[in-house]
């Protein structure tokens, strides 16, 4: 039976009309750590959109004063070693009006470097302290051109301020992207969810 | 006839009222070597805020990538006042090796000027020429269609620049214009205009 309002048809055949504009957003999957080494996504990014947002809620490391690392893969999880070109602003306000600044960490920064991008250092551990934030990815299932990101974070340092990271680059290779991994430099993931979703046309 | 559960009206008039998502497709406008990529008559009240998804955007010949904006469907360009900034790192053995940044890019920003706004916030030079160098961010522009205010812009690429190396690029500013915008257009300029590849796509926000 189809649902037809004002001689539209909304809803037919157990399904939206394909008329009706619906949102762009599409969730894929959702990862949530726990007491996880790691957190890797090694299914949903494929040539089905060309962005992709990760959608990270309140990471929480079991280690102080730690970095959060990221990479990628061209082999489905195998081999997390893609080459990055990447750069690493920050700025931060302590919780004491003790200081800010606004800066480019050029210890973060890759220039062809396969290992793990740190995306911010010094997070606290303390059970109120997290980052959050997101990462957009462009097209990563091109064998054409390099591969885009751009992360924006924001984290409680553990030295209790604010801190925000904007780590950019790209992964420099033309082969297609498909899996990508988190971690913590030292201990795990104690808590938190990362969300992937894909931008529909 | 309107369906109605639990009190909440879910569909009326031929449309839906219940939020199917607040992120909207519009459009897509895709180019292979041409002299621009456009938009014409992509506004309407209907949101206040659009969204552009700029995907791989290249330069044939490794200039630089900009947009402008238009209330006369491009017959002029409004003005703009624009405070662009960015960072960059090189490749190993590239001519400019390095970190630089964060750092005003004042090669491109725009005083009351209705000139190409650039997106690649490059302090030197314009994208790579390799095929597989690109540009790839986003804008934001808000209630193109007012006609009270100025319009607000802002956005964030990545760019695969020419030195070799990768550049986070901030681009914002505002039009001095209080008529509704009707036209964006994006393409490769550097004192002359340059054939561009890419595509871009047009979202439109829900308040």
């Amino acid at each position: 039976m189809a649902v037809i309002s004002n001689g539209t048809t909304l809803i037919d055949n157990g399904a939206l009309d394909a008329a009706v504009s619906t949102g762009a957003l599409t969730l894929i999957s959702t990862s949530t750590a726990s007491s996880s080494s790691s957190v890797s996504i090694t299914s949903g990014i494929s040539s089905s959109y060309d962005t992709y947002i990760f959608e990270f809620t309140n990471i929480h490391p079991a280690t102080n004063n730690v970095n959060f690392l990221f990479n990628m893969s061209t082999d489905s999880g195998s081999n997390y070693n893609v080459s990055k070109v990447t750069t690493a602003m920050y700025s931060y306000n302590a919780e004491g009006g003790t200081g800010f600044e606004l800066g480019h960490n050029n210890g973060l920064t890759l220039s062809n470097g396969t290992g793990n991008q740190t995306l911010l250092g010094s997070l606290g551990s303390d059970a109120d302290q997290s980052v959050s934030g997101y990462l957009v990815m462009y097209e990563p299932s091109s064998t054409t051109m390099v591969k885009h990101f751009q992360f924006r974070l924001n984290y409680h340092n553990q030295a209790d301020y604010t801190q925000e990271y904007w780590v950019s680059g790209y992964g420099n290779t033309t082969s297609a992207v498909n899996a990508v991994t988190f971690s913590m430099s030292s201990g795990n993931i104690d808590s938190g969810t990362i969300k992937l979703y894909g931008v529909a046309n | 006839m309107p369906f109605i559960s639990n009190g909440t009206t879910i569909l009326d008039n031929g449309a839906f009222e219940a939020s199917l998502g607040n992120l909207v497709f519009l459009s897509e406008q895709t180019g292979t070597n041409v002299s621009s990529i456009n938009f014409s008559n992509p506004f309407s009240s209907t949101y206040p805020v659009y969204y552009f998804e700029i995907i791989y955007l290249r330069s044939v010949n490794g200039q630089n990538v900009t947009v402008n904006f238009s209330t006369d469907s491009g017959s002029t360009w409004a003005t703009k006042t624009t405070a662009p900034f960015s960072c960059q790192t090189a490749e190993p053995g590239g001519e400019n090796p390095g970190t630089r940044g964060p750092q005003y890019s004042s090669s491109y920003d725009l005083a009351s000027s209705t000139t190409e706004q650039t997106l690649g916030t490059i302090n030197k030079g314009g994208l790579d020429t390799g095929s597989d160098s690109r540009f790839s961010g986003n804008l934001y522009l808000f209630e193109p269609t007012s006609t009270t205010y100025h319009k607000q812009f802002m956005g964030r690429g990545n760019s695969y620049a020419e030195y070799p190396g990768s550049t986070d690029c901030y681009y914002n500013g505002y039009l001095h214009d209080s008529s509704a915008i009707n036209y964006v257009r994006f393409l490769s300029y550097s004192g002359g205009i340059y054939n561009i590849d890419g595509h871009i796509k047009l979202y439109g926000i829900k308040g």
